[in-house]
Protein backbone atom coordinates (compact mmCIF):
# COMPACT_ATOMS: atom_id res chain seq x y z
CA UNK A 1 0.00 0.00 0.00
CA UNK A 2 1.30 3.46 -0.90
CA UNK A 3 1.99 6.02 1.41
CA UNK A 4 -0.55 8.29 0.17
CA UNK A 5 -3.47 5.92 -0.02
CA UNK A 6 -2.87 4.65 3.67
CA UNK A 7 -2.71 8.50 4.58
CA UNK A 8 -6.29 9.08 3.27
CA UNK A 9 -7.36 5.52 4.82
CA UNK A 10 -6.55 6.64 8.43
CA UNK A 11 -8.47 9.89 7.41
CA UNK A 12 -11.66 8.06 5.95
CA UNK A 13 -11.84 5.81 8.79
CA UNK A 14 -11.39 8.61 11.56
CA UNK A 15 -13.85 10.67 9.52
CA UNK A 16 -16.34 7.89 10.04
CA UNK A 17 -16.06 6.83 13.63
CA UNK A 18 -15.91 10.04 14.78
CA UNK A 19 -18.96 10.52 13.04
CA UNK A 20 -20.55 7.63 14.95
CA UNK A 21 -19.14 8.37 18.04
CA UNK A 22 -20.20 11.41 18.39
CA UNK A 23 -23.79 11.40 16.71
CA UNK A 24 -24.01 8.79 20.21
CA UNK A 25 -21.63 10.02 22.90
CA UNK A 26 -19.80 6.66 22.78
CA UNK A 27 -15.97 8.19 21.37
CA UNK A 28 -15.38 6.89 18.47
CA UNK A 29 -11.56 4.93 19.55
CA UNK A 30 -13.37 1.67 20.54
CA UNK A 31 -14.18 1.42 16.51
CA UNK A 32 -11.28 3.24 14.99
CA UNK A 33 -8.41 1.25 16.99
CA UNK A 34 -9.88 -2.16 15.65
CA UNK A 35 -10.39 -0.93 12.09
CA UNK A 36 -6.70 0.15 12.42
CA UNK A 37 -4.78 -3.02 13.60
CA UNK A 38 -6.47 -4.78 10.62
CA UNK A 39 -3.71 -2.39 8.38
CA UNK A 40 -0.35 -2.34 9.62
CA UNK A 41 -0.30 -1.21 13.21
CA UNK A 42 -0.58 -2.41 16.12
CA UNK A 43 -2.63 -2.32 19.35
CA UNK A 44 0.15 -0.41 20.93
CA UNK A 45 0.53 1.83 17.79
CA UNK A 46 -3.49 2.23 17.15
CA UNK A 47 -4.43 3.31 20.78
CA UNK A 48 -2.78 6.69 21.18
CA UNK A 49 -4.88 7.47 18.20
CA UNK A 50 -7.77 6.37 19.22
CA UNK A 51 -7.51 8.96 21.98
CA UNK A 52 -6.48 11.42 19.39
CA UNK A 53 -9.53 10.47 17.15
CA UNK A 54 -12.05 10.58 20.86
CA UNK A 55 -10.34 14.52 21.45
CA UNK A 56 -10.83 15.80 17.89
CA UNK A 57 -14.08 14.80 17.43
CA UNK A 58 -15.18 15.96 21.13
CA UNK A 59 -14.13 19.32 20.75
CA UNK A 60 -15.32 19.77 16.90
CA UNK A 61 -19.19 18.24 17.96
CA UNK A 62 -18.88 20.59 21.18
CA UNK A 63 -19.17 23.90 19.40
CA UNK A 64 -22.78 22.82 17.27
CA UNK A 65 -24.28 20.53 20.57
CA UNK A 66 -23.25 23.93 23.02
CA UNK A 67 -25.43 26.25 20.65
CA UNK A 68 -28.38 23.38 20.99
CA UNK A 69 -28.07 23.21 25.13
CA UNK A 70 -27.53 19.65 24.40
CA UNK A 71 -23.81 19.59 27.02
CA UNK A 72 -24.97 19.54 30.04
CA UNK A 73 -21.67 21.26 31.72
CA UNK A 74 -22.70 21.12 35.10
CA UNK A 75 -24.13 17.50 35.11
CA UNK A 76 -20.86 16.15 33.53
CA UNK A 77 -18.39 17.83 35.87
CA UNK A 78 -20.37 16.21 39.05
CA UNK A 79 -20.62 12.78 36.89
CA UNK A 80 -16.92 13.08 36.10
CA UNK A 81 -15.59 13.53 39.38
CA UNK A 82 -17.11 9.74 39.91
CA UNK A 83 -16.16 8.58 36.74
CA UNK A 84 -12.30 10.18 36.76
CA UNK A 85 -11.88 8.68 40.80
CA UNK A 86 -12.47 5.47 39.37
CA UNK A 87 -10.97 5.71 36.62
CA UNK A 88 -7.56 6.61 38.47
CA UNK A 89 -8.35 3.61 40.73
CA UNK A 90 -8.52 1.02 37.53
CA UNK A 91 -5.47 2.41 36.09
CA UNK A 92 -3.16 1.59 38.65
CA UNK A 93 -5.35 -2.01 38.90
CA UNK A 94 -5.04 -2.70 35.47
CA UNK A 95 -3.15 -5.95 35.45
CA UNK A 96 -4.69 -7.62 38.24
CA UNK A 97 -7.37 -8.42 36.21
CA UNK A 98 -7.91 -11.20 33.14
CA UNK A 99 -8.23 -8.81 29.62
CA UNK A 100 -10.56 -11.66 28.45
CA UNK A 101 -12.78 -11.79 31.19
CA UNK A 102 -13.10 -7.83 31.34
CA UNK A 103 -13.28 -8.13 27.24
CA UNK A 104 -16.18 -10.42 27.99
CA UNK A 105 -17.61 -8.26 30.70
CA UNK A 106 -17.62 -5.13 28.80
CA UNK A 107 -18.94 -6.64 25.84
CA UNK A 108 -22.17 -7.90 27.99
CA UNK A 109 -22.45 -4.29 29.37
CA UNK A 110 -22.52 -3.07 26.28
CA UNK A 111 -25.22 -5.75 25.10
CA UNK A 112 -27.33 -4.92 28.70
CA UNK A 113 -26.80 -0.79 27.52
CA UNK A 114 -27.89 -1.76 24.00
CA UNK A 115 -30.73 -3.32 24.92
CA UNK A 116 -31.93 -0.45 27.70
CA UNK A 117 -32.06 2.01 24.68
CA UNK A 118 -33.42 -0.40 22.17
CA UNK A 119 -36.44 -1.46 25.19
CA UNK A 120 -38.00 1.87 25.88
CA UNK A 121 -40.32 3.44 24.30
CA UNK A 122 -41.47 7.06 23.26
CA UNK A 123 -39.50 10.17 24.35
CA UNK A 124 -39.52 11.13 28.43
CA UNK A 125 -39.10 14.36 28.02
CA UNK A 126 -41.28 16.87 26.16
CA UNK A 127 -41.24 20.07 24.53
CA UNK A 128 -42.85 22.74 26.50
CA UNK A 129 -44.44 25.70 23.89
CA UNK A 130 -44.56 27.84 26.69
CA UNK A 131 -40.65 28.30 26.23
CA UNK A 132 -38.67 30.73 24.32
CA UNK A 133 -35.47 30.24 22.39
CA UNK A 134 -33.43 32.17 25.03
CA UNK A 135 -34.31 29.63 27.75
CA UNK A 136 -32.31 26.80 26.36
CA UNK A 137 -29.45 25.94 28.44
CA UNK A 138 -28.34 25.08 31.72
CA UNK A 139 -30.00 26.25 35.11
CA UNK A 140 -27.91 28.18 37.33
CA UNK A 141 -27.05 26.02 40.63
CA UNK A 142 -28.94 23.22 39.03
CA UNK A 143 -28.27 20.03 37.24
CA UNK A 144 -31.84 20.78 35.44
CA UNK A 145 -31.70 22.91 31.81
CA UNK A 146 -33.38 23.06 28.48
CA UNK A 147 -32.17 21.84 25.29
CA UNK A 148 -33.58 22.62 22.05
CA UNK A 149 -35.10 20.00 19.47
CA UNK A 150 -36.35 20.98 16.08
CA UNK A 151 -36.74 24.32 16.88
CA UNK A 152 -38.90 23.79 19.88
CA UNK A 153 -37.59 23.88 23.35
CA UNK A 154 -37.37 20.43 26.12
CA UNK A 155 -36.92 21.20 29.74
CA UNK A 156 -35.45 18.45 31.37
CA UNK A 157 -33.70 17.51 34.87
CA UNK A 158 -31.76 14.80 35.55
CA UNK A 159 -32.72 12.37 38.86
CA UNK A 160 -31.20 9.13 40.38
CA UNK A 161 -27.94 11.42 40.91
CA UNK A 162 -26.29 9.26 43.94
CA UNK A 163 -26.87 6.14 42.28
CA UNK A 164 -25.63 7.40 38.95
CA UNK A 165 -22.42 8.82 40.52
CA UNK A 166 -21.39 5.52 41.75
CA UNK A 167 -22.42 3.77 38.50
CA UNK A 168 -20.03 6.06 37.00
CA UNK A 169 -17.32 5.68 39.20
CA UNK A 170 -17.65 1.77 38.69
CA UNK A 171 -17.95 2.91 35.14
CA UNK A 172 -14.55 4.87 35.25
CA UNK A 173 -12.98 1.91 37.25
CA UNK A 174 -13.78 -0.53 34.65
CA UNK A 175 -12.43 1.98 31.83
CA UNK A 176 -9.31 2.25 33.85
CA UNK A 177 -8.72 -1.32 33.94
CA UNK A 178 -9.42 -2.12 30.26
CA UNK A 179 -7.87 1.58 29.24
CA UNK A 180 -10.96 2.81 26.95
CA UNK A 181 -12.64 5.86 27.29
CA UNK A 182 -15.84 4.94 28.23
CA UNK A 183 -18.56 6.88 26.11
CA UNK A 184 -20.31 3.71 26.12
CA UNK A 185 -20.71 3.09 29.29
CA UNK A 186 -21.19 6.85 30.28
CA UNK A 187 -23.79 7.77 27.66
CA UNK A 188 -26.39 4.47 28.51
CA UNK A 189 -25.72 5.18 32.26
CA UNK A 190 -26.70 9.07 31.82
CA UNK A 191 -29.36 8.56 29.70
CA UNK A 192 -31.22 5.04 31.26
CA UNK A 193 -30.29 5.51 34.91
CA UNK A 194 -30.22 9.62 35.33
CA UNK A 195 -32.87 10.20 33.02
CA UNK A 196 -31.22 12.64 31.00
CA UNK A 197 -32.69 13.11 27.38
CA UNK A 198 -30.79 11.20 24.96
CA UNK A 199 -29.42 13.79 22.85
CA UNK A 200 -28.13 15.55 25.94
CA UNK A 201 -26.84 12.20 27.38
CA UNK A 202 -24.94 11.65 24.36
CA UNK A 203 -23.51 15.65 23.54
CA UNK A 204 -22.26 15.33 27.88
CA UNK A 205 -20.89 12.29 27.07
CA UNK A 206 -18.52 13.66 24.22
CA UNK A 207 -17.70 16.21 26.02
CA UNK A 208 -16.34 14.23 29.44
CA UNK A 209 -14.95 11.73 27.00
CA UNK A 210 -12.28 14.20 25.32
CA UNK A 211 -11.27 15.01 28.81
CA UNK A 212 -10.79 11.36 30.07
CA UNK A 213 -8.53 11.04 26.48
CA UNK A 214 -7.20 14.10 26.98
CA UNK A 215 -5.47 13.04 30.03
CA UNK A 216 -4.91 9.46 28.96
CA UNK A 217 -3.13 10.85 25.63
CA UNK A 218 -0.86 12.89 28.03
CA UNK A 219 0.35 9.52 29.75
CA UNK A 220 0.82 7.84 26.44
CA UNK A 221 2.99 10.84 24.92
CA UNK A 222 5.03 10.83 28.31
CA UNK A 223 5.93 7.21 27.30
CA UNK A 224 6.79 7.72 23.88
CA UNK A 225 3.66 6.29 22.06
CA UNK A 226 2.36 9.01 20.07
CA UNK A 227 3.16 9.40 16.43
CA UNK A 228 2.71 12.66 15.95
CA UNK A 229 2.15 12.53 11.86
CA UNK A 230 0.00 9.65 12.18
CA UNK A 231 -1.77 11.45 14.93
CA UNK A 232 -2.07 14.44 12.80
CA UNK A 233 -3.84 12.39 9.72
CA UNK A 234 -6.61 11.31 13.01
CA UNK A 235 -6.87 14.81 13.64
CA UNK A 236 -8.29 16.08 10.28
CA UNK A 237 -10.83 13.13 9.79
CA UNK A 238 -11.89 13.33 13.13
CA UNK A 239 -12.19 17.36 13.54
CA UNK A 240 -14.46 16.62 10.18
CA UNK A 241 -16.45 13.57 11.70
CA UNK A 242 -17.20 15.35 14.92
CA UNK A 243 -18.69 17.98 13.54
CA UNK A 244 -20.71 15.78 10.85
CA UNK A 245 -21.80 13.92 14.20
CA UNK A 246 -23.02 16.40 16.24
CA UNK A 247 -25.12 18.09 12.44
CA UNK A 248 -26.67 14.85 11.77
CA UNK A 249 -27.71 14.62 15.95
CA UNK A 250 -29.09 18.01 15.61
CA UNK A 251 -31.43 16.63 12.80
CA UNK A 252 -32.70 13.05 13.98
CA UNK A 253 -34.72 12.42 16.53
CA UNK A 254 -34.33 11.28 19.99
CA UNK A 255 -35.36 7.84 19.10
CA UNK A 256 -33.58 7.49 16.53
CA UNK A 257 -30.60 8.80 18.50
CA UNK A 258 -31.08 6.04 20.94
CA UNK A 259 -31.29 2.87 18.29
CA UNK A 260 -28.84 4.50 16.45
CA UNK A 261 -26.56 4.38 19.97
CA UNK A 262 -27.98 0.70 20.54
CA UNK A 263 -27.14 -0.72 17.01
CA UNK A 264 -22.91 0.98 17.47
CA UNK A 265 -23.21 -0.58 21.33
CA UNK A 266 -23.99 -4.48 19.36
CA UNK A 267 -21.49 -3.51 16.75
CA UNK A 268 -18.72 -2.69 19.84
CA UNK A 269 -19.88 -5.34 21.39
CA UNK A 270 -18.87 -7.84 18.61
CA UNK A 271 -16.13 -5.82 17.69
CA UNK A 272 -14.57 -6.58 21.41
CA UNK A 273 -15.30 -10.17 21.43
CA UNK A 274 -14.22 -11.02 18.02
CA UNK A 275 -10.68 -9.22 19.02
CA UNK A 276 -11.03 -11.25 22.56
CA UNK B 1 -10.44 29.82 16.58
CA UNK B 2 -8.73 27.01 18.32
CA UNK B 3 -10.27 24.51 16.42
CA UNK B 4 -9.34 26.19 13.52
CA UNK B 5 -5.64 26.94 14.47
CA UNK B 6 -5.49 23.00 15.13
CA UNK B 7 -6.84 21.55 12.12
CA UNK B 8 -5.16 24.13 9.99
CA UNK B 9 -1.59 23.14 11.56
CA UNK B 10 -2.58 19.45 11.47
CA UNK B 11 -3.14 20.02 7.38
CA UNK B 12 -0.18 21.89 6.82
CA UNK B 13 2.00 19.29 8.87
CA UNK B 14 0.75 16.67 6.64
CA UNK B 15 0.77 18.25 3.43
CA UNK B 16 4.79 19.99 4.50
CA UNK B 17 6.03 16.63 6.10
CA UNK B 18 9.96 17.25 6.93
CA UNK B 19 10.71 19.38 10.26
CA UNK B 20 8.20 21.61 9.92
CA UNK B 21 5.60 19.47 9.17
CA UNK B 22 6.35 17.07 12.38
CA UNK B 23 6.26 20.55 14.35
CA UNK B 24 3.34 21.89 12.66
CA UNK B 25 1.61 18.09 14.10
CA UNK B 26 3.05 18.26 17.28
CA UNK B 27 1.42 21.77 17.83
CA UNK B 28 -1.75 20.49 16.55
CA UNK B 29 -1.83 17.71 18.90
CA UNK B 30 -0.48 19.99 21.74
CA UNK B 31 -3.20 22.30 21.19
CA UNK B 32 -5.91 19.87 20.93
CA UNK B 33 -4.56 17.82 24.24
CA UNK B 34 -4.70 20.98 26.09
CA UNK B 35 -8.67 22.04 24.84
CA UNK B 36 -10.92 20.02 27.18
CA UNK B 37 -9.22 20.78 30.26
CA UNK B 38 -8.89 24.64 29.19
CA UNK B 39 -12.97 24.38 28.62
CA UNK B 40 -13.18 23.28 32.02
CA UNK B 41 -10.60 26.01 33.31
CA UNK B 42 -13.33 28.42 31.56
CA UNK B 43 -16.25 26.78 33.12
CA UNK B 44 -14.77 27.03 36.45
CA UNK B 45 -14.04 31.22 36.00
CA UNK B 46 -17.86 31.58 34.81
CA UNK B 47 -19.49 29.45 37.29
CA UNK B 48 -17.48 31.53 39.90
CA UNK B 49 -18.24 34.90 37.98
CA UNK B 50 -22.17 34.07 38.21
CA UNK B 51 -21.18 33.20 42.08
CA UNK B 52 -22.56 29.56 41.26
CA UNK B 53 -19.76 28.54 43.63
CA UNK B 54 -21.00 24.83 44.17
CA UNK B 55 -20.39 23.89 40.60
CA UNK B 56 -17.39 26.20 40.19
CA UNK B 57 -15.54 24.14 43.27
CA UNK B 58 -16.31 20.61 41.54
CA UNK B 59 -14.56 21.75 38.56
CA UNK B 60 -11.47 22.76 40.01
CA UNK B 61 -11.58 19.80 42.51
CA UNK B 62 -11.91 17.86 39.04
CA UNK B 63 -9.13 19.70 37.38
CA UNK B 64 -7.19 18.37 40.55
CA UNK B 65 -8.06 14.86 40.45
CA UNK B 66 -7.07 14.64 36.76
CA UNK B 67 -3.77 16.22 37.36
CA UNK B 68 -3.50 14.09 40.98
CA UNK B 69 -4.59 10.87 38.60
CA UNK B 70 -1.60 11.47 36.12
CA UNK B 71 0.93 12.33 38.47
CA UNK B 72 0.46 8.99 40.46
CA UNK B 73 -0.27 6.66 37.49
CA UNK B 74 3.25 8.17 36.42
CA UNK B 75 4.66 7.52 39.93
CA UNK B 76 2.88 4.19 40.86
CA UNK B 77 3.04 2.65 37.15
Amino acid sequence: MSDTIRDVLIIALALLTSTVGSLGGLGGAILLVPLLTFGDMTITQAAPLGLVSVIAGSVAAGRNQSQDGAVNHRFAVVTELGATSGAVVGVLLSGAVSEQMLTWFLACLAVLAAAGGAIRKGVRWKPDASLGADSVGEHHGSLSGVYRLNEQQVPYEPSRMTLGVCLMTVAGVVTGLAGVGGGFLKTPLSSEVMRLPAKVAAATSTFTIGLTASTALLLMALDGRVVASDAALVVLGSLVGGTVGSQLQRHLSPPVVRRTTSVVLVVIAVVMVARA
Amino acid sequence: MSLVTAGVAAAMGVLLRGDIGLWLDVFALLLLGTLPALRVVVLAVSWSRTRDFAFAAAAVVLLLLMLLGTILVILLK
